[in-house]
């Protein structure tokens, strides 16, 4: 979560992407994030790269949710509202790439709003939604909270999981999209 | 020393839950660290560390690098061993259900406080620890979907009694 590392990560990420000509179209679409610039061929998975995927896919979901609960609170801060609806990509997304390697979320209930399987992002869920009911001001910064996490874990998958392309082009692009979300949320953070 | 890691070993998941709660709200992070996994337990600090950092930068900032410097861990775990126990909380712990997924798996549904929980579990070199990545559910190979049959429709081999 070191900021000044992160930008500088960010802003090669998207020259590359800027070389490539690729970038714009790719950030504003599930499709594009879940099936990358091309297809590819689909590898097995070990048990540690599946778990990893089944864990960003409900994180994507923390994410959304908090906002979602977030937003009811402060109608008038649009941020939550616009960014809950990117975060939905982001979840169709990972979403998608657990579908690609057969991965049983039979146990997700993604329409839930606050309903997670995973102890830890239950703890998270109330604590953060907890945290944000105290103030504006302490929402957004649980917004700036929640990007920065999903950065270092979106960061640790591509960096020490040794996953598929496939998988890491989807990551990045959900890294990307985190970025987007962080700068929203500390301008908010100015305008409060 | 002996003894007692022989028979944290030998714990099995359920017993791991009580003895997590009251590790952790009597501030004992390192039986909590022994009873997890590396990677969960890093989870576990950022978690309940979470009303400190937002109050103390310094805290957060510390929480940050645990991973990598181990004076960050110690700073970590004294501030919020203090923190735990100062909460005075003891929840009350019902087991409810053991459920293995796959052989080196297992989930605990449980109540704290009559909240319903779930934990994961895995199976490590050195016992069942707590997990949060354990939770994908494991699809049964062909031979345990075979021998399920198998055992479905036993009774139909059953003699007359009479």
């Amino acid at each position: 979560m070191n900021n000044s590392t992160d930008q500088s990560k960010r802003r090669g990420f998207l020259s590359k992407m800027l070389t490539a000509g690729a970038g714009g179209v790719a950030l504003f679409s599930s499709a594009a994030y879940a099936r990358g610039r091309k297809a590819t061929r689909t590898v097995k998975l070990t048990e540690e790269q599946l778990d990893e995927l089944y864990f960003i896919y409900q994180e994507e979901k923390l994410a959304r949710d908090v906002y979602i609960t977030l937003g009811e609170m402060y109608p008038a801060e649009n941020t939550f509202a616009s960014i809950q609806l990117s975060e939905q990509r982001h979840i169709d997304a990972a979403q998608q790439l657990c579908e690609k390697y057969k991965i049983d979320l039979s146990r997700v209930n993604e329409e839930g709003i606050g309903n997670f399987d995973i102890d830890v992002l239950q703890e998270y869920y109330h604590k953060l939604v907890d945290q944000g009911s105290e103030s504006l001001t302490s929402a957004l910064e649980v917004g700036v909270f929640i990007e920065e996490l999903d950065i270092a874990d979106l960061t640790k998958a591509i960096e020490e999981m040794d996953m598929p392309d496939d998988v890491t082009r989807v990551y990045e692009n959900l890294r990307e999209g985190s970025y987007n979300h962080l700068e929203a949320f500390q301008g908010a953070l100015t305008r409060v | 020393m002996q003894d007692k890691v022989a028979d944290e070993v030998l714990m099995e998941p359920e017993m791991i839950v009580y003895r997590y709660y009251k590790a952790l709200y009597s501030g004992d992070l390192e039986f909590v660290k022994s009873i997890m996994t590396p990677k969960s337990y890093s989870m576990m600090l950022e978690s309940f560390g979470l009303k400190l950092s937002f109050k103390d930068p310094f805290f957060k900032a510390e929480l940050e690098k645990v991973e990598e410097e181990a004076s960050s861990l110690k700073k970590v775990e004294k501030a919020l061993s203090d923190d735990l126990r100062s909460r005075n909380v003891s929840p009350e712990i019902d087991i409810l259900e053991v459920e293995a997924n796959g052989s080196i798996r297992k989930t605990v549904y449980y109540t704290e406080d009559e909240k319903r929980k779930n934990l994961y579990f895995s199976k490590e070199d050195s016992g069942w620890k707590i997990n949060y990545y354990a939770g994908r559910p494991i699809p049964q190979s062909h031979f345990t979907s075979i021998k399920k049959w198998f055992i479905s429709i036993l009774p139909s081999f059953k003699l007359p009694t009479s």
